[in-house]
């Protein structure tokens, strides 16, 4: 099984393919098909892992666009140091 | 736990203890009976013998999690909660993944308490959201950082939790017992009210931790593993392993959280009696044991399905 990175528009035009999940605005989506899927779409992989390396490429940050928890990415970073003020009251 | 294999056996202090609890009327045909065993009797056939229902099965799978379709009281979690699971991330790189949780609606964070790991950050967050979706409460977990990486055994925050790098693990299955706790709106909007356990050892650093005035309450509504409450799948959803899930009514203290672990990657509701836990306070239980029937229960009535195809059962070696 192939998965194709697709519009909402052409996947509501077509409805083929299984989903698979979509981005943060639901603009985009992947779906998996058979290799010899016809309809138009922006990107193809082989397989599973192929497509998720892709999404969790921590160069290009595509990931921001797939997974809604993405304004966790703090300013200290991965390894602080973290300052106390870090702690905050949300009113 | 089993009855030991060799040696005096007493009727009364070890058979019955582990067969049905009787203090009372204890006869050796009366607990051959509750055990399944035919006549003749003998107190031989309960060497090594246990009451707890066999885990042989969990669930491995990407892009699937479990949720409740028909919705619960809402009101269930409001003395606060306790959302555990045996889980191990089976990707090959880090990437972020959702545990468990529970919430208002199967499509907003509305009154939600999630628990996912940032793997940009090494990070599990355990966050509760209020009756708009808004984030309130939260405490992260750097897995990597002193003194929690002594706990989850993630060091190298590069390579993050993947398969590649599971963390300390249960040597048996080879899952981490991962808990997460909350004391409930009447603790306050602190995030001292959230707790995050790795093996029934509680995790003590978090950084990023916000406290709210706005108090903000868990509904029950949806309860989900391997993803948000709220979400439907994601890139995001659990890749890995994930067995013996449950979820109770009020926050478990550090150390009954402690205890359900000792008893091991076994059925939740046998782990939580087993702990002197009242069994009332289980709202449900799940032990992936080759359909989410077998061994599914608990005070609620939750009956979770699966949502997405790509998983399976799989059996322990």
């Amino acid at each position: 099984m192939n998965y194709y990175l697709i519009t909402s528009q052409s996947y509501s035009e077509n409805q083929s393919g299984i989903i698979s999940f979509w981005d943060n605005d639901e603009s985009n989506l992947m779906i998996s098909a058979s290799s010899d899927y016809s309809y138009p779409y922006s990107q193809s992989f082989d397989t599973y892992d192929e497509m998720q390396s892709w999404i969790w490429n921590y160069d290009t940050n595509e990931w921001k666009n797939w997974d809604e928890d993405t304004e966790e990415d703090d300013p200290y970073g991965i390894d602080g140091p973290f300052p106390e003020e870090m702690d905050e009251t949300i009113i | 736990m089993a009855i030991k294999s060799s040696g005096s056996l007493r009727l009364r202090y070890d058979i019955a203890v582990e067969v049905n609890g009787a203090s009372s009327n204890i006869s050796l045909r009366a607990l051959s009976a509750a055990a399944g065993f035919s006549k003749q009797d003998a107190m031989s056939e309960f060497y090594g013998y246990s009451s707890a229902p066999p885990n042989t099965f969990g669930w491995l799978g990407r892009n699937t999690y479990f949720r409740n379709a028909l919705q619960q009281p809402q009101s269930t979690f409001s003395a606060g909660i306790t959302l555990m699971a045996w889980v191990k991330p089976n990707y090959p790189t880090k990437k972020n993944q959702r545990l468990f949780a529970a919430g208002g609606s199967n499509r907003t964070a509305r009154n939600e308490i999630r628990v996912h790991y940032i793997s940009s950050l090494n990070r599990i967050s355990v966050e509760v959201y209020d009756n708009v979706g808004v984030r309130r409460i939260r405490r992260q977990y750097p897995l990597h950082n002193a003194p929690n990486v002594a706990i989850t055994g993630v060091s190298n925050s590069s390579t993050g939790w993947c398969r590649a790098q599971p963390g300390n693990v249960d040597p048996t299955t080879g899952l981490a017992h991962i808990t997460a706790t909350w004391e409930g709106a009447s603790f306050g909007g602190s995030y001292t009210g959230l707790k995050l356990f790795w093996r029934g050892v509680e995790l003590t650093y978090s950084v990023n931790n916000n406290t709210s005035s706005t108090i903000a309450t868990a509904y029950g509504n949806y309860i989900a593993v391997r993803n948000n409450a709220g979400s439907g799948a994601s890139s995001a959803t659990f890749d890995g392993y994930t067995d013996n899930f449950g979820v109770l009514l009020r926050a478990l203290t550090p150390a009954e959280v402690t205890t359900v672990f000792s008893k091991g990657n076994i059925n939740v509701e046998n782990a939580v009696q087993s702990s002197g836990i009242d069994i009332a306070e289980l709202a449900y239980y799940q032990g992936f044991e080759q359909n989410l029937t077998n061994e599914e229960g608990g005070a609620t009535g939750y009956t979770l399905v699966l949502n997405g195809s790509n998983g399976a059962y799989f059996a322990y070696a």
